[in-house]
């Protein structure tokens, strides 16, 4: 997202939600806002054609008629929290999901999904508010493929990308895209984002306390 | 004062009237053609959408070469593995020429529908109107003398052949569904022999050779930075610093072809003109001042932000200002929101009757709220009112949706310091003060006030 005045209103809206003291009311208003806005520049990024309409002036004004064939596809729990921004832009878009269980330490296994069944016909907008080291975003964006999906079809949606995360998923994925809002400083020992802003989910839906 | 602004406006849409051809700073004289040459599948196309989605705040048109292909006769259609589709005289050059010719002098032109699977042209064409940017685009543009002449720039897309017939190929068989044997096949046979005889040879023409294509963004920035200076002084937001095109995708521009399209219904017009309102807002509150804040967060790291001003209010010009309410609402929790009717009065001129603004407005910054900023009468004359009742014109900031060029003039003219935020610029105003292409009256279609 490459304007100032665009860039700018991110950092604010960030500056909020990764506050620690910011209360729960305001983190999931804030939040909200921002994920409105990465998901509307993650749908600029569906393929279009140009057409050509009449205005009620009588005269033509060339545009562009987007792809219609898309789904979401949400990570169980934080990427459910893009749900609602995404059917306000895309009135009743399909919604698929995929729940990533850590089982352990010794690795992840994945325990649940369930998606649209003409899944491969569509582009599929991947939701996940948090990119840490991409172990989980790889393990569904590989479900995906293995359902049929084109890799150019997939679009990544998160609000934070580390970088080891973003060098997970794209020296495997070359040619996905992902749209985030901001890239931040690195992974801690305990793979968590930092500055980050913690646990997403349990601030979004409450479970923190 | 207000009466020597209106005045001024008054004689600045005067002018726009009288001229039969639009005036120099409303639409530019001569658009700027482009043409975009390159052997098959080299990404001219690719080359060409990030050009357009870059010059996202001109009008641009694409031409493509290919809407030129002669129609095939049946006696040729039965033979068509035997026709060279890559060989000058498969295009109607002449016809080519004399649309470039028409769009060159400012006149819109139909352009020919050319049918892949049935190889003729087919109702309806495509009617394209001038535009400030023509871009041409084929394998063959540069091959005839006439056609070059037109263009202002020429850019040739190298690309590797490898990396062309490995494209061609998985275009051919899995987007068109063609066998992998006929492919090879009218590749040996027509396409790269036409390419080394009639193709390569053009790119000694080109001002500009783009190796490796869509993935060198580098080159297209500095395309894209040389057809802006080219274009500096029809570009408004150059005039004024003060104007901003918010980013625009082809999201954004299929929104705006929805609310434009006159066969829209009520429900898709508000739904896309509120989705299109609330980007306008969220940027117009990355123009408000703010001031550097560090906090912690949970992982007990630092982070370096930015808060801002506080102190805003929304003020809605009556009727369809107030379309833009909810969306300000909807990021600004509470906020304050004045309103300003402004009611025309017959022909003899338009009256303020209405206003009720917040008590202490002087001391805040101002979202100034319509949808459509046509001639800026009305605009000044709300703008007018708001410096009247204290507020500094620097604090505020005007949203809109759609702006006429007239109206940017008018505004800017008299209020330097004021920030407009839009998301198109249309081209002009017709005689009837309506923008054009525009979208019809907003109000009337948003509250479904209208004749329909």
């Amino acid at each position: 997202m490459d304007d100032e005045a665009t860039w700018l209103m991110i950092r604010g809206m960030h500056t909020l939600i990764r506050d620690r003291d910011i209360s729960k009311h305001d983190f999931v208003f804030y939040s909200d806002r921002l994920i409105r806005l990465v998901v509307e520049h993650g749908l600029g990024h569906l393929p279009f054609t140009e057409k050509q309409v009449v205005t009620p002036t009588g005269s033509v004004y060339t545009g562009v008629d987007f792809c219609k064939k898309l789904c979401g596809v949400s990570i169980v729990r934080s990427g459910e929290s893009m749900e609602n921004a995404l059917r306000a832009c895309c009135k009743g878009i399909k919604i698929g999901k995929i729940l990533i269980h850590r089982d352990g330490d010794n690795g992840k296994q994945l325990i649940y999904e369930k998606l649209p069944k003409d899944i491969s016909e569509r582009h599929v907008l991947l939701l996940d508010p948090v990119l840490a080291t991409g172990n989980s975003a790889n393990q569904a964006i590989d479900l995906l493929i293995q359902k049929g999906v084109p890799e150019s079809h997939i679009i990544f949606l998160n609000l934070i990308s580390a970088p080891e995360g973003i060098h997970c998923v794209s020296k495997r994925f070359p040619s996905l895209k992902i749209v985030t809002s901001e890239i931040d400083v690195a992974l801690n020992e305990e793979f968590r984002v930092i500055p980050g802003m913690g646990e997403f989910g349990d601030r979004y839906f409450g479970t923190d306390d | 004062m207000e009466s020597e602004i209106v005045a001024a406006l008054r004689g600045n849409i005067d002018t726009h009237l009288s001229l039969q051809t639009p005036s120099e700073h409303v639409t530019p004289k001569v658009p700027f053609i482009i043409g975009v040459a390159g052997g098959t599948a080299s990404g001219k196309t690719t080359v060409c959408n990030m050009i357009i989605s870059q010059l996202h705040d001109q009008r641009v048109v694409l031409v493509h070469q290919d809407s030129f292909y002669h129609s095939l006769s049946d006696e040729q259609l039965q033979k068509v593995q035997d026709y060279n589709f890559d060989h000058p005289d498969a295009f109607d050059t002449g016809l080519m020429l004399s649309c470039l010719e028409a769009l060159k002098l400012g006149q819109a032109v139909s352009i020919p529908n050319y049918d892949f699977k049935s190889h003729k042209s087919i109702e309806p064409a495509r009617m394209v109107n001038p535009s400030d940017v023509i871009i041409l685009e084929g394998i063959l543009i540069f091959h005839d003398p006439r056609l070059r002449d037109l263009m202002n720039m020429k850019i040739f897309v190298d690309t590797d052949s490898d990396v062309r017939l490995a494209r061609r190929i998985q275009r051919d068989t899995v987007e068109r569904g063609r066998n992998i044997q006929n492919v090879l096949d009218q590749y040996a046979k027509f396409v790269k022999r036409s390419f080394e005889e009639f193709i390569l040879p053009t790119m000694k023409y080109a001002d500009v050779i783009i190796p490796r294509g869509a993935d060198n963004e580098v080159a297209i920035d500095l395309i894209v930075q040389h057809i802006r200076t080219k274009l500096g002084q029809h570009d408004l937001c150059k005039i004024y610093p003060n104007v901003f095109v918010i980013y625009s995708t082809f999201q954004t521009r299929g929104m705006h072809t929805l609310i434009r399209d006159a066969k829209t219904n009520k429900h898709d017009f508000i739904f896309y003109a509120d989705r299109l309102i609330r980007l306008v807002v969220e940027h117009g509150l990355g123009h408000l001042p703010f001031t550097e804040k560090q906090i912690l967060t949970p992982t007990g790291s630092v982070y370096t932000g930015v808060v801002f001003c506080k102190s805003l209010c929304g003020v809605s010009v009556i009727r369809s200002g107030e379309s833009m309410e909810n969306a300000l609402r909807a990021c600004c929790k509470g906020i304050k929101i004045g309103k300003i009717l402004i009611h025309r009065e017959g022909n003899t001129g338009r009256q303020l009757i209405y206003e009720k603004l917040p008590s202490d407005i002087a001391s805040r910054h101002v979202l100034l709220l319509d949808p459509v900023l046509a001639s800026g009468y009305s605009a000044v004359k709300a703008i007018s009112v708001l410096l009247s009742k204290g507020v500094p014109e620097s604090n505020i900031i005007f949203l809109n949706l759609i702006a006429a060029p007239e109206g940017i003039h008018a505004v800017c003219k008299s209020f330097p310091r004021l920030k407009i935020v839009t998301s198109e610029i249309d081209a002009m105003l017709n005689e009837d003060l309506r923008v054009m292409p525009g979208l019809g009256e907003f109000g009337d279609r948003y509250f479904g006030t209208g004749a329909g």
